[in-house]
């Protein structure tokens, strides 16, 4: 009885895991043909006509910050040197307790200013708006806190333009990001959102307001992230898109069309990822009401950020992320295996579930059978070794088939030295790092029943020419 | 089963090694190869951008850069210049581009049938410009399979210059739309700088859908094309609201002090948007007192939209403009007060107006009215 139970575990982690390793060898093919594609697509003539102001659509850049005294100065600097005919920068500080909205006032000469606006979504009060004087396009919101995603709303209901961008406190945006993100929803009325690319700023040589170089982070933390994202964004959210399988779209870096957020009712704040709820909702009432729409990845406008650089604070990140994704799927539950929501209901729905969700769990299962099984003597050491290889090597492939997409096609390390260090990240990730993420994201299910859990902190650094030094 | 796991391992080690080194190898090999050609680059733009500027002597200099650097990194020069260049010194990158061969090397690399490499010599001959290759553009944007290719074709055929190359880029573009493949702002923005008398003709011709119409008036006024005058004021008092808007908006844009009248009946519309452009709009252009009296009134607009640009439009009026949000500030009306105070509020305003305006309402002052704008 016991060998029969051995082997159909046996037989259905390999099957898991075949199947797991069949959609990420498809992501990475399918990242393969459509960036380079993509890669075409983009031409130096479109940003020219978009950048002549002629034919634009004008951009209000929400910023919901809270606590942010070490990066906000430096980031809203950045954002008001960007390159786009017409937008506005609106800074929501979300009840910070330190001394942001000071810093902000110092550095841009805010002045306090009644301001009247449509309320278009509910939110926690306002307590006052200001204006700089130096520079007409930025607006600071002083509100009372009620979390990123009714900073966002509060952003949404002041915002004077059609398109929106959300942007976090600690990320730059690349000086031509807006230009090559707003070109997608320019042309086709379709598209209600779409995506950039976020690359790691820790390691990265900052300098005015821009990131100068960009290098390999040298803690291994940071390193085995940076590999993270570089195969998330290219080879995941690429093949994805291309799927019409895309559930999120950061909240560190999206461009949304007002007018479709406002009907789908804002930001939900009783969800910890905001960012993918609302994708969710928003593909979900397009499917309702029959009405054309589109969420797209754009893999070329760059936004750089700030990702943990302690465990502890990833570890709480990462607690957040899988919390959301249960929370989201759980909201929407009615859309999963429904036909009538096409690609959302029986693609986008299940593989997030199955993998996204379910994976973490089933990996920690086969750690904790295994152990078992090796207390018992049961364990068979070839075929664990074997298993534990291939799937290392897999990997491992995958890992380096995205650094190559992003060597071919972006070229953002210059040395190869910094593209041997994060290869030797994409090593550390599978030994260790990952490991203790799938517990962590396990262990998310159980902070779900404790509704007290909410955000988290992560630490900041100042964003400067110092970043490289700090990383 | 387990001997399949070790060699699959094996495999899968063996084939991730290669693929390492060959990044590793592939990055060093063509960052040096990247940075020799950005270095020619460089050196072909110092010694060609006098000629150009000049607009003498350039044919002997590309001959030089061509001996000494090579023929890519001179046509990638000179390409690039020639999509940022209007009127002589375009067309005469352009002839310097069919003598030394690049027109003739694109047109014959536009024979492939590869889409990719086909698409990429589209794309060069569009930046090239001139007349010669417009046969192939005017081809290639009837007939290739390929919506992307098409539209770089018009592109091309856009630069081009002439009544005809602009008739075909139309012609195509009209097909595509019909698909629902035309990329419409990208065309209305090029053929609004490129060629605005073709634009106004077919804006008047009725073979536009109302969106592509409003595109097309917009992108005239972005483009500063003040013989757009008439074809929007034509449009002022049209059915559809879109129309009545986009007109308003391109007005505004090309600062015609005539519309001013019919700008200002606008403000009644029974559509706000159309309310709030034409409200945007007056704040372009020179107003006599009835005319800031109006917008005035708008202050007390039901929606807030028309309420926001009427302020943002006074206060660009000087005076005058603030006059009339200050009688706002004390006019009783909330929204109109509130407005009208947060526009003041970051107004370089005399100290008197401010200490005034302090009695009236709750308005900061700005603690360094010399870095006020």
């Amino acid at each position: 009885m016991v060998e029969w139970l051995i082997v159909a575990l046996e037989l259905f982690f390999v099957s898991y895991f075949s199947v797991a390793l069949l959609f990420y060898v498809a992501f990475g093919l399918v990242a393969l043909v459509d960036l380079t594609r993509c890669r075409r697509r983009v031409w130096r003539t479109d940003l020219r006509a978009l950048r002549s102001g002629v034919g634009y659509q004008p951009i209000s850049i929400l910023v919901p910050a809270r606590n942010e005294r070490e990066t906000i100065v430096a980031s809203v600097r950045s954002l008001l040197m960007l390159d786009y005919p017409e937008f506005e920068v609106i800074v929501v500080n979300d009840g910070s307790t330190d001394d942001s909205l000071a810093r902000l006032q110092e550095a841009y000469g805010l002045v306090p200013v009644p301001m009247a606006w449509p309320v278009h979504l509910r939110t926690r009060p306002i307590a006052q708006a200001y204006r700089s004087a130096e520079h007409r396009n930025l607006i600071v919101l002083d509100k009372v806190q009620g979390g990123k995603s009714d900073a966002l709303n509060a952003g949404i209901n002041v915002s004077q333009y059609p398109l929106f961008c959300s942007l976090d406190a600690d990320s730059l945006l690349e000086s031509d990001a807006l230009l090559r993100i707003a070109r997608a929803l320019a042309e086709d009325e379709r598209i209600v959102a779409a995506g950039g690319i976020i690359r790691v700023l820790n390691g990265a040589t900052v300098k005015d307001g821009k990131v100068d170089a960009a290098h390999a982070p040298r803690s291994l933390l940071l390193l085995a992230q940076s590999q993270e994202y570089v195969r998330g964004f290219l080879s995941g959210r690429t093949a994805l898109g291309r799927w019409d399988w895309l559930l999120i779209l950061s909240g560190a870096f999206a461009l949304f069309r007002k007018s479709a957020v406002i009907d789908a009712g804002g930001y939900r704040s009783d969800t910890v990822t905001e960012d993918l709820e609302i994708i969710v909702r928003l593909r979900r009432r397009a499917r309702e009401q029959r009405t054309a729409h589109r969420i797209i990845f754009v893999p070329d406008p760059v936004c750089w950020t700030q990702i943990p650089s302690d465990l502890k604070s990833l570890l709480r990140q990462r607690d957040r992320w899988q919390r959301g994704l249960w929370e989201t799927l759980w909201i929407h539950r009615r859309v999963l295996f429904d036909p009538r929501y096409g690609r959302l209901g029986l693609g986008a729905m299940p593989f997030h579930l199955f993998f996204e969700a379910f994976g973490p769990t089933i990996e920690c299962f086969g750690y904790v059978v295994t152990l078992a099984l090796v207390l018992t003597g049961r364990l068979d050491v070839g075929f664990a070794l074997g298993f534990v290889a291939v799937a290392l090597a897999s990997g491992l492939g995958l890992s380096i088939l995205a650094l190559l997409l992003d060597d071919l096609l972006f070229r953002r390390y210059a040395s190869a030295g910094d593209l041997a260090k994060m290869m030797a990240g994409a090593l550390l990730e599978f030994v260790g790092y990952r490991q203790l993420l799938t517990v962590q994201r396990t262990l998310a299910l159980f902070g779900l029943l404790d509704r007290r859990r909410r955000w988290g902190r992560i630490r900041r650094t100042a964003i400067g020419h110092e970043a490289r030094r700090t990383a | 089963m387990v001997s399949v796991l070790y060699v699959s391992a094996a495999a899968l080690g063996a084939m991730v090694a290669v693929l390492a080194i060959v990044v590793l190898g592939h990055h060093v090999i063509t960052s040096r190869a990247r940075r020799r050609f950005a270095e020619k680059l460089a050196a072909v733009t110092a010694l060609l951008a006098p000629h150009v500027v000049a607009r003498a002597g350039l044919h002997d200099a590309v001959l030089e850069a061509r001996r000494v650097h090579g023929h890519r990194a001179v046509a990638t020069v000179l390409r690039r210049w020639r999509s940022e260049l209007e009127g002589p010194s375009g067309f005469a990158v352009s002839r310097v581009l069919v003598e030394i061969g690049e027109v003739a090397r694109l047109t014959r690399a536009a024979r492939t049938m590869r889409r990719d490499r086909r698409l990429e010599a589209i794309r060069g001959l569009a930046e090239c410009g001139g007349a010669s290759a417009s046969e192939l553009l005017t081809f290639t944007a009837d007939s290739d399979p390929v919506a992307e290719i098409r539209r770089a074709a018009r592109e091309g055929l856009l630069t081009v210059g002439s009544r005809v190359a602009a008739d075909s880029a139309v012609r195509s573009y009209l097909r595509d739309v019909r698909h629902g493949r035309g990329w419409r702002r990208s065309f209305f923005a090029s053929i609004a700088e490129r060629a605005p008398d073709r634009l106004r003709e077919l804006i008047d011709s009725g073979q536009l859908i109302v969106a592509d119409e409003r595109l097309g008036l917009e992108a005239l006024g972005d483009a500063g094309d003040v013989s757009a005058i008439e074809a929007a004021r034509a449009r002022l008092l049209r059915h559809a609201p879109e129309l009545r808007a986009a007109s308003a908006r391109a007005l505004g844009k090309l600062r015609d002090g005539h519309s001013v009248p019919v700008l200002v009946r606008l403000l009644s519309d029974p559509v706000w948007y159309v309310r709030a452009a034409a409200a945007r709009a007056l704040g372009a252009l020179p107003l006599d007192k009835s005319a800031s009296l109006a917008l005035g009134r708008a202050l007390r607009d039901p929606t807030w939209w028309v309420r926001a640009k009427a302020a943002q439009s006074l206060s660009l009026h000087g005076a005058d403009g603030v006059e009339a949000l200050i009688s706002a500030v004390g006019g009783g009306d909330r929204y109109a007060s509130e407005m009208a105070l947060s526009t003041l509020a970051v107004l370089d305003l005399p100290a008197n107006t401010r200490r005034e305006l302090s009695r009236l309402g709750p308005l900061a002052t700005n603690s360094d009215p010399a870095g006020a704008p």
